[in-house]
């Protein structure tokens, strides 16, 4: 089976020290990877760069990234090894049109990922433009902000409220709804149990992981929450502690 | 408040106080004893001083003097607050020791002080209000730069143009719409007309000073007359000098200036 995404011996560093070293990661379709090991370990900085946000200096030093199914065998990491943060930043603007539709990111903080100034419904109708075949008509795309709605257990009345009126689990819930309105490949979820109670923490990732599937794209959990993982992953990447490998 | 009709009452109090001055006459009409003390709805509008000038020429000259300092000083409070919510979107510590820094040393200066050596340092015949209207802007700026930063650092600072970066918007777009058009407009806004307000109550306040001592003005040339003119007029008017209407006036200018600031604030509010 091809994977969606690909990361293959990644490794970064600032000039003291590496923050990750040689780390391989695989996203599959309908699949949950989940990407572990305690904090500092550099779980994050690696998510990133499976979405090509690399900005520390002097950033990349090895690894390939290949988005299989979108690009082929296209490496986008070409140039970019020991470039500096000026390749990166090359790198980064040359993505952007993937990011937030073939590989989207729902991060720690839901109540970040949103703008607080604009209702939720604008929010989803933004979201859902950037899908490969979106919406013909107003109609259609005032459906569709419906429908994203429910998925996550939302109220269609949700849709008028502005962001920062939200409480902490509706926030969360309407960041994983614009992380997969665009309908993505990769669905990447940076510790969605960051800040929320047990239970509204396996009510979420339980409502993540029912959307991408229904949505059949592949998903890297990333958590430091070894029950979480064993329950809901299919595949564990697990880093050493201090990125050192 | 409805907002489109707090901006809608904005745009009439700035107009009614500051249209006025582009139509302002260069020198004050030649006196007219006829028409000395003449009352507030009398002809000509607004009543007429104690030689029978009109009082709508004072108010005219006086939107003039304050008019384009005060605005330019508001964009400097907008522009310089902008700046330092933005530096605390960046991230860089640098760039946020730098406006924090900025903000400690204009902070700790005491600001009428300030405001009165640029007013004395500037040359007798080429005073004028902007000097001093700028000077009270940087003093201003720190304030706007830390509640802007403030708002920022609530969006999650660097975490939030991030977050929408993974979203697919470009850097151009996050920083001008998202985080300035949209979360910090209503503080800049605010703080913006309120040093345009300060910046008239200053005006109004040195000059005051000047006329009651019968002293050349810090803010504006000796031919032109300002808006403390008719409040001094109305202060006579407690000495049994005829010239209440002077005082209506002149509270009723200072009155639009403040509903002004008011109706801003309640026009840029998030809703």
């Amino acid at each position: 089976m091809s994977a969606l995404l690909e990361l293959k011996g990644l490794t970064i560093a600032i000039p003291e020290r590496n923050l990750v070293t040689d780390v391989d990661i695989e996203v599959h379709s309908g699949r949950i990877t989940a990407l572990m090991g305690p904090s500092g370990s550099g779980k994050s900085l690696s998510a990133r760069a499976a979405m090509c946000f690399l900005d520390v200096d002097p950033g990349l030093k090895a690894g390939t990234l290949k988005y299989p199914a979108l690009s082929g065998d296209k490496d986008w990491f070409e140039g970019v090894r020991d470039g500096g943060p000026r390749a990166q930043d090359r790198l980064l603007k040359e993505t952007r049109h993937l990011r937030g539709a073939f590989v989207t990111y729902a991060p720690q903080a839901a109540s970040s990922a949103l703008n607080p100034a604009r209702t939720v419904g604008r929010q989803l109708e933004l979201a859902i433009l950037r899908r490969e075949s979106p919406p013909a008509s107003p109609a259609d795309l005032a459906q569709a902000v419906r429908e994203c709605l429910e998925d996550v257990g939302l109220p269609h009345t949700a849709s008028a409220a502005l962001a920062g009126e939200l409480s902490g689990g509706m926030a969360q819930r309407t960041a994983l709804a614009v992380a997969v309105a665009p309908l993505p490949k990769v669905l990447i979820a940076d510790e969605p149990e960051t800040g929320l109670d047990p239970v509204l923490t396996r009510q979420i990732i339980e409502l993540m992981i029912r959307v991408a599937q229904s949505k059949k794209c592949g998903m890297l959990l990333i958590s430091h929450h070894e029950e979480t993982v064993e329950r809901v992953a299919d595949d564990v990447v697990r880093l050493p502690p201090g990125g050192h490998g | 408040m409805n907002r489109k009709l707090a901006w809608a009452l904005a745009t009439l109090c700035f107009a009614v106080l500051f249209v006025p001055g582009l139509f302002a006459p260069e020198h004050l009409s030649p006196p007219d004893m006829a028409n000395a003390y003449l009352g507030f709805s009398s002809a000509p509008p607004f009543g007429a001083d104690a030689s029978g000038r009109p009082l709508s020429e004072y108010a005219m000259q006086g939107a003039r003097v304050v008019a384009l300092p005060a605005l330019l000083a508001g964009l400097l409070v907008v522009f310089l607050g902008t700046l330092g919510g933005l530096l605390a979107c960046t991230g860089s510590q640098r760039a946020e020791a730098a406006a924090q820094g900025f903000g400690e040393v204009v902070g700790a200066l005491p600001r009428m002080v300030v405001v009165l050596v640029v007013a004395l340092l500037v040359p007798k015949d080429a005073r004028s209000l902007l000097p001093i209207a700028l000077t009270w802007a940087v003093l201003a700026a720190p304030g706007a730069m830390d509640e802007a930063a403030a708002v920022a650092s609530r969006l999650g600072g660097a975490r939030f143009v991030e977050a929408l970066r993974a979203h697919g918007f470009s850097r151009a777009r996050i920083y001008l719409i998202h985080i300035v058009g949209m979360n910090l407009r209503p503080v800049l806004m605010r703080q913006g007309v309120e040093t345009m307000m300060q910046v008239v109550f200053l005006e109004i306040g040195l000059s005051y000073l000047a006329v009651q001592d019968s002293q050349p003005s810090f803010t504006h040339g000796d031919s032109e007359k300002s808006w403390a003119d008719l409040l001094y007029f109305g202060y006579q008017a407690f000495l049994d000098i005829p010239s209440s209407h002077g005082l209506f006036l002149g509270l009723a200018l200072v009155g639009v200036v403040a509903l002004m600031s008011v109706f801003v604030t309640q026009a840029v509010r998030a809703r």
